[in-house]
């Protein structure tokens, strides 16, 4: 059994097409995506709605939460779109009911069973959405993470660093980021896990997309030149 | 936003713009469809038909440079006209044949836009039309139209491509941002490519026909901080633009503009070559130059007589000349017309002057030096500002050395020096802070009266010679010979009272300057 998983997507629609398509390509029967869906990008509501459309079973990442404790406060909505045009904000202000019912309806995490292993899906880790997994992380590390109830595939994002490995005899996979990269390579990424039983085999993909179109779009709602070079070329610019 | 208010006195958002989309090759019109559909943009079908259209203008582009078009459209029981973009909707008119109407809406606005100029079809379309109606997940509802079967005539010189096909969509209900969702569904989603305008500007983009007017593209147009090496490229390029416009219309003789703008096109290039020859190359530009010399030529031989004939009419009045003289002579010289237009037809049909304009379009699509010489490295605002000056300075030097009662050398030099400063400010005025002519308002007047001189001058030898020379060889009744000597008369004394307004003129000019 084949399942991708994918994470911070970030409004970037043209992004997401192409991971769904990569996804289809390499067989994946299901396909989960570990928060982040909006934020940043420009494409909010079309990534909620494909990700609707498909099917594709989410959790809630820490931008997913800002959004919607804006769209559940509309009067700090309101006052936040009055006095600075902040992303958050700015994604709540277009959301729709639908969007806001899907958001307020995703698990801070996800636990499943594919094959015969037990499989925990979150944005950080089970400490909180903000909390980050690298490739350095150790078996302490982990388990101090993961606490008693370990799981024997553990999914997260949120670092936008992808890797796969295990660590005491648990497969750890970061799906690094399917819309924002950070790492100096402006494709995006996801990771495809093969289950045989109780083996669980995990890779991680990068993907290419057409990013024109996004960059227009995020000229048109005002992102500033250096948030569209973080898109165009895949890491965090240097303040000044 | 547009917007219109509702009775209980909210705000419905107005219908949005259409949006054009290519389909790509590999997306076929059911696929799209599916696509639609299985994005939660469920269509519905609302008829198909398969349409010819033909859009019109005038060679200035009348109703083009106002963001109007005029098509006429062929039905079962006739034509419909239609002036689209004068307003909320368009214009309709109903007409039997294919003839422009001769009264109604399309009749009164179109013939008051385009100020009575020829009105001529630029572009054919065909396509067969698919019209849908879908709505999306947010509830608003779509205007899709689907193009396929697409086929652009240039109707001027006969071309036809095929197009692959295109969508447009409108959202006519609804929240406008859902025409962005839609939008970067069909782009990202699907694959469609985003063409700006509709039918005609894709059409004539499709045939590389300039719009109507041949107004010039932003990536032409000189901009101050270009270094000299590329305004050069691009002046030149300019007036080859003008030039590929212009030409078909001169060759089908539909309007006598289409040659003079041709003409004036072909005689800036020569002057652009002559600007920048340095920065250009000398060897490069010299051939080309001479080749622009014989289209000059042939063009003057045409145009000349496009503006003597018309002011025939009123030396007519003037001279008093019967009618059955009247039209022997505008007669006489519309043959001599049709002689000069067969030429000139002959010459931009061949293969010299296509060669000319590949060679021009060589020139001006060739990379500038990494390291130019001379002026070349500087921007055009400032080198461009100090051509311009020196070419007043010229013009103002000589008109100094010239004195009170200038001879007839002195006035041919100067009115070259002052074209040539014209054509330089003019290849410049986009990086100008201000435009000389307005510094030499009265010298435009001298060089304007001088050249009314000049055509005075020119007529009278035209006249003589057709008396000389009549066609067939035959010599002219003695009438006849007389009317013609009643128009040399009314020429010369156009020609003497030219020259007096001249010297008032010129003497007022002197006073101002010097």
């Amino acid at each position: 059994m084949k399942v991708a998983f994918l994470s911070d997507i970030h409004a970037n629609y043209p992004a997401l097409v192409q991971a769904l398509e990569l996804a289809s390509r390499l067989g994946a029967e299901r396909v989960l995506a570990a928060g982040d869906a909006v934020g940043s990008g420009p494409h909010a509501v079309e990534v909620i709605r494909l990700l609707r459309q498909k099917g594709v079973e989410s959790v809630m990442g820490n931008v997913d939460r800002k959004v919607l404790a804006l769209l559940e406060d509309p009067k700090r909505l309101r006052k936040l779109l009055r006095k600075k045009h902040s992303n958050p904000s700015w994604t709540a202000s277009l959301l729709g009911p639908e969007e806001h019912a899907w958001l307020s309806g995703l698990p801070f995490d996800r636990r499943i069973r594919l094959g015969e292993i037990d499989v925990l899906v979150t944005h950080g880790s089970p400490l909180g959405d903000c909390d980050y997994v690298y490739p350095s992380i150790t078996a302490d590390a982990l388990a101090s993470k993961l606490g008693p109830d370990s799981p024997g595939l553990f999914v997260c994002g949120h670092s936008h660093v992808p890797f796969t490995k295990a660590v005491s005899g648990i497969r750890v996979v970061n799906c690094g980021t399917v819309g924002k990269p950070v790492d100096g390579d402006p494709r995006g990424s996801l990771a495809l896990v093969e289950i045989e039983g109780s083996d669980a085999r995990a890779r991680i993909h990068r993907f290419a997309y057409p990013s024109e179109g996004l960059a227009e779009d995020l000229r048109k709602r005002g992102a500033p030149d250096d948030r569209i070079r973080e898109f165009l070329e895949g890491r965090k610019q240097e303040s000044p | 936003m547009n917007a219109e208010a509702t009775p209980s006195g909210g705000r419905v958002p107005a219908p949005g713009k259409r949006r054009t989309y290519e389909l790509p090759a590999k997306l076929s019109r059911p696929a799209l469809l599916g696509r639609l559909e299985e994005a939660g943009y469920p269509v519905e079908s609302s008829g198909a038909s398969t349409e010819t259209d033909v859009y019109f203008d005038t060679q200035a582009g009348h109703l083009y440079r106002k963001g109007l078009r005029l098509r006429r459209r062929a039905l079962a029981r006739g034509h419909v006209w239609q002036l689209v973009g004068a307003g909320s909707g368009p214009l309709e008119s109903l007409t039997s044949g294919e003839g422009f109407p001769t009264e109604g809406p399309v009749h009164d606005e179109v013939t008051r836009r385009t100020k009575g100029n020829v009105l001529f079809a630029f572009l054919q379309i065909r396509f067969r039309q698919e019209r849908y109606s879908m709505t999306g997940p947010g509830g608003s509802r779509f205007d899709l139209l689907l193009y396929t079967g697409l086929r652009f005539t240039n109707t001027l010189s006969g071309e036809h491509k095929t197009h692959p096909p295109l969508a447009t969509v409108r959202r006519m209900k609804g929240d406008p941002n859902e025409s962005e969702y839609l939008g970067v569904f069909l782009r990202d989603g699907a694959g469609l490519r985003r063409v700006s305008g509709g039918l005609f500007p894709t059409g004539l983009k499709h045939l590389s026909i300039a719009p109507p007017g041949a107004p010039l593209p932003a990536s032409l147009l000189v901009r101050g901080e270009d270094p000299m090496t590329v305004a050069g490229r691009k002046v030149l390029a300019q007036q080859l633009y003008r030039m590929r416009a212009n030409t078909a219309g001169t060759i089908e003789d539909l309007d006598i503009e289409f040659l003079h703008d041709l003409r004036v096109a072909s005689r800036r290039a020569r002057a652009a070559l002559q600007l920048f020859r340095d920065i250009l190359g000398r060897r490069r530009c010299e051939p080309i130059r001479r080749e622009l010399k014989w289209v000059a030529d042939v063009l003057g031989g045409v145009r000349d007589l496009d503006v003597f004939i018309p002011n025939l009419d009123t030396r007519y009045e003037a001279a008093l000349v019967n009618p059955e003289g009247r039209a022997w002579i505008t007669g006489a010289f519309r043959e001599q017309r049709k002689k000069a237009l067969a030429e000139l037809v002959e010459a931009l049909q061949s293969r010299r002057f296509a060669l000319l304009l590949q060679r021009m379009e060589r020139l001006a699509e060739s990379p500038p030096p990494r390291m130019p010489r001379g002026n070349g490295a500087l921007p055009s605002h400032s080198a461009g500002a100090a051509l311009v000056e020196g070419a007043v300075k010229r013009v103002l030097k000589l008109a100094r050395k010239m004195g009170d009662a200038p001879d007839e050398e002195g006035l041919h030099r100067l009115r070259i020096l002052f074209k040539r400063l014209r054509y330089t400010a003019e290849f410049f005025k986009s990086t100008l802070d201000r435009d000389p002519k307005k510094e030499l308002a009265l010298l435009v007047d001298v060089q304007d009266c001088l050249g009314e001189h000049q055509d005075a001058v020119v007529a009278m030898e035209r006249l003589s010679a057709l008396a000389l020379n009549p066609p067939g060889g035959e010599s002219l009744p003695p009438g006849l010979l007389l009317e013609i000597g009643a128009l040399i008369q009314a020429e010369r004394a156009v020609a003497q009272q030219r020259r007096d307004a001249f010297d008032g003129l010129w003497s007022k000019f002197r006073k101002a300057y010097f």
